[in-house]
């Protein structure tokens, strides 16, 4: 792979912040250029209606101007109102007063047209006077009473029009005041994105500095306290790594410790027993020797293979969880017996199976459930005595879990052993149950592999004699269809 | 061209005096009662002279016993004054109406809404007047030609004030003067009036740059102590007296004369007695030695005109400026 070629590889390579400012900044901008239209539009008709206002008041100024009492119109000229009007207004004002009858016309002549007015009719509009831009207002009004003789009453015009200087300079004031504002949001935001990354993110300046700081031998979790929620199933993910990389060290720590001691015992016999056949200048006795020597090799073997095993389980319970999967224990339970069939026959044991006639379904890795049960049953068959019977029992014992019980009739087990049973390995077996019996290892093994599972094992001697080790098992999910391939 | 036609036709107003005192002989009629003499426009310009000249006049000479009236009448330069007579006041005896060049202009042009000059009687002319270019004291042009440059160089910088919108004979002092300058009339920033009183006082208040107005309004303001200034007089000659500093348009190189008639008309049905005693009050007042002086207090040259000889010069008048105006496009069909 080359990261560097893949466009999706670099953009995540940028710091966050941009990234999110990459995403919300158009967005941003756009909404504000929407908004910013919306608001010059508006601040195009508050300021026209507010200077349409005032050109209405120079209308009405120069209308209460206009008299008629000599008969004819009279129009006093608005020069002294516009001076002040002017003077607001800072820019020019230009009017014309006429009569609808064409007879009166005073004032700026050359004004362009108005449109067609209804009486009593204010309007305002844009036009072009002197080639400036320049805002008119108009209005027209009946005459109280007919003039001159004429049929029906006149209609007086007047219209006030001025420069639009000071209009458009309010307008691009508030406008470019507008765009200002907005962008300064825009940097503002993009300020706040970046310190707010930082801060957000802070916090994993810390977490890493930690990691760094941190013993290596350090087991303890990292603290989630004051991390963002949003990187908290990371820091449990750390956490579940560091968790497995504890156990499978210390897995690994107690297969040493367990292999070392565990062979270091039948070494030293091995080597005493070889001085002994050494010194010996008897044959015979070397013979004599040599045989002892035989059953303690052959012990030290089969340690070795169960410490192997023990070691494969314990790996299995932090690395192989996938491989669980429904298995049926009374199966396993008639593939268990039959592999040991030959060793127990050899001893005279019955071995018995009892099951129902539906399967027995557990959840787990069968392959390392096998290991288990062979483990315990292997037990069996040497603490019973000769020509003794054990029982191979497997039952769903609650609606969730699921058990698979080995009963023999051997002599069962002290309460301080049962008591310590499932404490990792226990160097006492040895001495106790003497070398030909058991490496001790065989139930460790058991604890683990059920410990992986999410099993049990239990451990109980039989009010009637002999023990009874049960592996029990979390019952396999029955909504699942069972149609996983069967061991057979 | 159209200035040669003009000045024809006030030579041969100013050589038919004769005619005219040949019918002062004509016995006396009784004299109408509330004489009032009705200026169409606000009190200060043309038509107030007008009015005030027969005040005085027919005062002075005993024309008239009972003192006249003067009545204001604004509107459309004398527009509302003329439908008022036409169509209310027909036939008010003791109602005369002044009127000036400018009048008949409009009325050749339709402006004074449907009538013709034969909707009125036409009493008499007492004088003229002369087009003016008025500035303020203190303006910074000192001819015509001053003026034409900065209308050239910025036609909506210079504000032309004029009794009457356009067309009227203000404007058309003002349209001349531009086409003779080269600059385009169309182009020019025009504010109209009721009346040359008003332009003054604009002027005065710096609200317009110059007004062109008539010798006789403008003088009188500034006799009045209005600081004003006459650019130039449209006239073929230098007037007499105090006019005489003021150097007329043609000697500034702009070969346009504008004579102003100033005068008198009544109502359509005064009947031919009142209408008879009218004239023959004018005749008398204008024959009176007194006379002279009160024109020339008005800044007015004579020109005697009553009766049919003055209804025969008004309409030779009015299709004098009917043409003069088809120049413009401004006669509305």
């Amino acid at each position: 792979m080359a990261p560097a070629e893949e466009p999706s590889q670099r953009g995540l390579e940028r710091p966050l912040w941009i990234t999110l400012a990459l995403w919300t900044m158009p967005a941003l901008v756009f909404l504000l250029g929407g908004g910013l239209l919306f608001s010059a539009a508006t601040i195009n008709d508050l300021s026209d209606s507010a200077y349409d206002r005032s050109l209405a008041g120079a209308i009405r100024a120069i209308d209460l101007n206009v008299s008629t009492a000599s008969g004819g119109i009279g129009i006093e000229l608005p020069y002294p109102l516009f001076e002040s009007f002017q003077a607001t207004a800072s820019g020019e004002v230009y009017f014309r007063v006429s009569t609808d009858d064409g007879l009166v016309e005073i004032g700026d002549a050359l004004l362009p047209a108005p449109p067609m007015l209804e009486d009593g009719e204010f309007t305002f509009y844009d036009a072009v006077y002197l080639g400036r831009a320049v805002r008119v207002g108009a209005s027209k009004r009946k005459l109280e009473e007919p003039l001159y003789g004429a049929s029906q009453a006149q209609s007086i015009v007047i219209e006030v029009a001025e420069t639009t200087g000071s209009r458009e300079a309010f307008r691009e004031r508030l406008i470019s005041r507008a765009i200002w504002r907005d962008a300064l949001t825009v940097l503002v935001a993009v300020g706040l994105l970046a310190l707010g990354v930082r801060l957000a993110l802070h916090p994993l300046t810390v977490l890493k500095q930690r990691l760094d700081l941190r013993d290596p031998d350090d087991r303890s979790r990292l603290d989630v306290v004051g991390l963002p929620s949003e990187v908290r199933p990371l820091v449990d993910a750390v956490n579940g790594l560091i968790e497995r990389y504890h156990l499978q060290g210390e897995a690994q720590r107690r297969f040493i410790d367990d292999a070392s001691h565990q062979l270091k015992t039948p070494l030293a016999v091995l080597r005493s027993q070889i001085d002994y056949a050494l010194r010996a200048d008897d044959p015979t006795t070397s013979r004599a020797v040599l045989e002892a020597m035989r059953p303690v090799t052959e012990r030290a073997a089969r340690m070795t293979s169960q410490l192997l095993s023990l070691a494969r389980a314990r790996n299995a319970a932090l690395l192989d969880t996938s491989a669980s999967a429904p298995v049926d224990l009374a199966t396993l339970a008639g593939d268990v017996a039959r592999l040991h069939l030959g060793q127990a026959r050899r001893r005279g044991l019955k071995i018995e199976i009892e099951a129902p006639d539906e399967a027995v379904m557990g959840q787990g890795s069968e392959a390392l459930l096998f290991e288990a049960a062979s483990n315990l049953l292997d037990n069996a068959i040497r603490v019973s005595p000769d020509g003794g019977r054990i029982l191979l029992k497997a039952e769903a014992d609650a609606p969730s879990s699921v058990r698979l019980r080995v009963m023999d009739e051997g002599p069962g087990m002290s309460e301080e052993m049962l008591g310590q049973v499932g404490e990792r390995f226990h160097a006492g077996w040895e001495t106790q149950n003497g070398t030909q019996t058991s490496t001790g290892l065989g139930l460790s093994i058991v604890t683990v592999i059920m410990e992986a599972q999410n099993g049990v094992l239990i451990l109980a001697n039989r009010p009637e004699g002999g023990l009874v080790a049960e592996m029990r098992l979390p019952a396999a999910d029955t909504t699942k269809p069972l149609n996983t391939p069967r061991r057979r | 061209m159209s200035t040669i036609t003009l000045r024809r036709a006030a030579y041969a107003a100013g050589g038919a005096i004769a005619l005219t005192l040949t019918l002062g002989i004509t016995g006396a009629v009784a004299e109408p009662a509330n004489p009032e003499c009705i200026a169409p426009a606000q009190p200060g310009g043309g038509f107030d002279i007008t009015c005030k000249l027969a005040q005085a006049s027919l005062a002075q000479s005993g024309a008239l016993t009972e003192m006249m009236r003067v009545s204001y009448m604004p509107g459309g330069i004398g527009a509302v004054a003329f439908n008022t007579i036409v169509g209310q006041r027909r036939n008010e005896p003791g109602t005369i109406v002044a009127f000036s060049g400018g009048s008949l202009l409009n009325l050749a042009q339709g402006k004074f809404g449907e009538y013709d000059a034969d909707a009125v009687r036409w009493v008499a002319s007492t004088g003229t007047d002369y087009g003016a270019a008025v500035v303020a004291a203190d303006s910074p042009w000192q001819s015509l030609s001053d003026m034409m440059e900065a209308i050239k160089a910025d036609p909506t910088s210079v504000i032309i004030g004029a009794g009457g919108t356009i067309g009227s004979q203000d404007w058309m002092k003002a349209a001349l003067t531009a086409q003779a300058a080269g600059v385009d009339h169309t182009a020019m920033r025009f504010v109209a009036f009721e009346g040359g009183g008003e332009c003054a006082t604009a002027l005065q208040g710096g609200h317009v740059n110059v007004c062109m107005g008539d010798v006789g309004e403008s003088q009188g303001a500034i006799d009045g102590g209005a600081p004003l200034r006459l650019l130039a007089i449209y006239s073929a000659e230098r007037l007499n007296g105090s006019l005489a500093e003021v150097p007329t348009a043609k000697e500034q190189g702009y070969d346009i004369e504008w004579p102003i008639m100033r005068g008198f008309y009544v109502g359509p049905e005064v009947s031919d007695e009142d209408y008879t005693f009218w004239a023959q009050a004018f005749e008398k007042a204008m024959a009176d030695p007194g006379y002279a002086a009160l024109l020339e207090e008005r800044n007015l040259q004579p020109l005697p005109l009553t009766g049919e000889e003055l209804q025969a010069t008004v309409a030779e008048r009015v299709a004098t400026y009917r043409e003069l105006a088809s120049g413009f496009g401004l006669v509305q069909e």
